[in-house]
């Protein structure tokens, strides 16, 4: 960083002073030049005067007695002086003496005296005329200014000088430190500017100390910033780290299902990685089982005020069923458009878990049919329903016939093996939501909604039991069942009539030759 | 008697003269035609700028001794100067040849004798030395 000498601070203060004492100096020394001249003239109007009073007697005499010789020779002494150009003394009766120059009574400047008898006063006798030497009162009056002129220039020359010196000194060097100073100065940096000696109170002290201020509160600023930032890196560290290291997976999802970001988590839960799907054309809710459900939950998150939570099962793969719970909640985004943010747990070990837990607190251990007390209400509830639809349904009592002498014969392995065998069969005949309960040893209750197939169903239900039953060993069992059948509303509207007449029915089969099935008759109660 | 009335009248013009001085008068002889003089034309004839009377008679000017009581009083009275003033004043112009000062007497009497035997000389005495023989053209006061 370096300034120019011409731009330089004593430079220009240095021409300036300089150029407003040479103007200075120049009125002066017209206004000194127009004085000194008057006053030339002035002080040669009162050496004329003196010049005068010398000569006046014996001009006075010169002219009272028309004495040419005294009056020529007062006329020369006269014209002998250097402001005299031309003198004459004359007196009233004509006598008349003149030196030097040609002289008229006309000339400019001239100076006439009278001149009074010596005798008697107040009686004039002649005068005494002089003209003053102009040409030397201008010389001398325009040496005397011109003289004045030269000592005021070399006067103001040496203040120039010296104000050039003493600005540079006092104003400029420092100033000039101070500019490099700063210039070094790092922003932010502890370092200060120092105050030079002898200007701690002067403008460049209060300069000094305000920029040393600025450079603090630069500096404060600065720290503040770099802390700020730091801060906010290692939160967006920590943030990342959790987003990127978190269990759950976590989604953000527009309108239309679109995923926006997501966190490695969710890819592995929607087992993207080995699907192959690019997430960026996939929507949210094709990856699960339900996709309207998805829908409409993700429709729902989007207008509730509180987070929806659900537990939704994702689309099976190579037969595993997996299940996640998600919670998804409201988010507006920077641009103000809305969209959701779903976060997302497996939860498929903890379903297996409590469907197993169910499975064995309502099945039977050995058929895995449901036990009496969870088959009981099944029943209530079906019933219920069909209470509620007005339809129908029919309780099927099936009791094995020749059970208690393979119990008896071959042990309860094969006793086992038969009731297993009994429950598979009448389970693979049988629709999925039908209710099949193993309802005592060797006695299944099963409830169906098709009235109108019942007959065909229990007959199916005779055939299949019916085939051998293979006990292991080679050893094969033969067995058959009897079936009583009740109907809902028709025989009664409670769950124990309903059952108690099918037993009836069944007994009825079982005295009229056993293996068959017969419905309940009014007349028979 | 005559002699006691004479030293009466003497202590009495005596007195009379010292308590008044007497004036100075300007005389020339009686033959002289001018009558009278004026103070102008007595300064005139005695500083040197005119040396003639009105007939054309070139004028015999009388002086008194340097340290006569008239001269100075003549002089001091007529143009203020006193009797050196006046030596400075004709010694300036002694070289120019063209002026002179009067001619010089040696005492009253000399001056009064030389003014009854002299048509145009011309002088000057205390009041109280004056007697018919001379004619008084003027006065300096």
């Amino acid at each position: 960083m370096s300034i120019n000498t011409r731009s330089s601070l004593a430079y220009q203060a240095g021409l300036s002073i300089l150029l407003g004492a040479l103007l200075l100096t120049l009125c002066f020394s017209f206004y000194f030049y127009d004085r000194t001249y008057r006053e030339q003239l002035q002080t040669a109007d009162q050496q004329l005067q003196q010049l005068f009073d010398t000569v006046e007697n014996s001009a006075a005499v010169a002219a009272y007695l028309d004495n040419d010789e005294i009056a020529l020779e007062v006329a020369r002494g006269l014209s002998r002086n250097d402001i005299v150009s031309a003198a004459m003394v004359t007196s009233l009766t004509g006598m008349q003496a003149s030196s030097g120059t040609e002289l008229s009574m006309t000339s400019p400047g001239i100076k006439s005296f009278a001149l009074e008898s010596p005798f008697i006063s107040g009686d004039t006798v002649g005068s005494i005329t002089m003209l003053p030497n102009h040409d030397l009162i201008k010389a001398s009056a325009q040496t005397a200014a011109w003289r004045h002129v030269f000592i005021t220039s070399i006067q103001s020359l040496a203040l120039v000088a010296l104000a050039i010196f003493l600005v540079h000194r006092n104003l400029s060097a420092p100033i000039k430190r101070l500019a490099g100073q700063l210039h070094i100065i790092p922003p932010g940096s502890k370092e200060r500017l120092q105050c030079p000696r002898n200007h701690e109170h002067d403008e460049i002290g209060l300069l000094i100390k305000d920029t040393n201020r600025l450079l603090t509160a630069t500096q404060n600023t600065l720290d503040g910033e770099r802390r700020l930032r730091e801060y906010a890196e290692s939160l967006e560290r920590q943030f990342r780290l959790i987003f990127e290291k978190a269990s759950c997976g976590i989604a953000l999802v527009n309108a239309h299902g679109k995923i926006l970001m997501h966190n490695p988590s969710l890819e592995h839960m929607l087992n993207i990685t080995s699907t192959q799907i690019d997430i960026k054309n996939a929507t949210f809710h094709s990856f699960f089982a339900d996709p309207d459900q998805v829908r409409t939950l993700l429709e729902r998150a989007h207008h509730a005020n509180n987070p929806v939570t659900k537990d939704l099962q994702l689309k099976p793969t190579h037969d595993e069923t997996r299940w996640l719970n998600s919670l998804i909640s409201k988010v507006t985004d920077e641009d103000g458009e809305m969209i959701v943010e779903c976060i997302l747990y497996d939860i498929s070990e903890r379903t297996a878990r409590e469907q197993q837990t169910q499975f064995e607190a309502e099945r039977d251990p050995l058929t895995g049919l449901y036990n009496r007390r969870a088959g009981f209400r099944k029943i209530e509830t079906a019933l219920q329903q069909a209470k509620e639809t007005s339809s129908r349904c029919a309780f099927i009592l099936v009791d094995l016939d020749k059970f208690k002498p393979i119990n008896d014969n071959y042990g309860h392995d094969a006793g086992d093996v038969v009731l297993k065998t009994v429950a598979h069969r009448l389970s693979s005949h049988l629709r999925q939501h039908d209710i099949v309960i193993r309802w005592g040893g060797d006695e299944f209750l099963i409830i169906v909604e098709q009235v109108n197939h019942s007959a065909r169903i229990a007959e199916k239900l005779l055939k299949t039991l019916q085939d051998d039953i293979d006990l292991g060993d080679g050893q094969q069992a033969s067995i058959g069942a009897s079936i009583g059948i009740s109907l809902f509303p028709d025989h009664g509207d409670q769950i124990e009539d309903l059952i108690q007449r099918a037993d009836v029915a069944m007994y009825q089969v079982k005295e009229s030759g056993r293996n068959h099935y017969a419905f309940y008759a009014t007349a028979q109660a | 008697m005559q002699k006691l009335f004479n030293i009466a009248m003497l202590s009495i013009l005596l007195l009379v003269a010292a308590r008044a001085p007497a004036g100075i008068v300007v005389i020339v002889n009686n033959e002289n035609p001018v009558s009278e003089l004026s103070k102008r034309e007595i300064i005139d004839l005695y500083m040197g700028r005119n040396l003639y009377f009105s007939d054309g008679k070139l004028a015999l000017r009388l002086d008194h001794p340097p340290t006569s009581g008239e001269r100075e009083q003549f002089y001091q009275t007529l143009v203020k100067k006193s009797v050196a003033q006046m030596n400075a004043y004709w010694a300036k112009l002694l070289f120019t040849g063209r002026a002179s000062p009067p001619l010089l007497m040696g005492d009253s009497e000399q001056l009064l004798d030389t003014v009854r035997n002299n048509r145009n000389a011309i002088g000057y005495i205390d009041e109280s030395n004056l007697d018919d023989s001379v004619k008084v053209v003027g006065r300096v006061d």
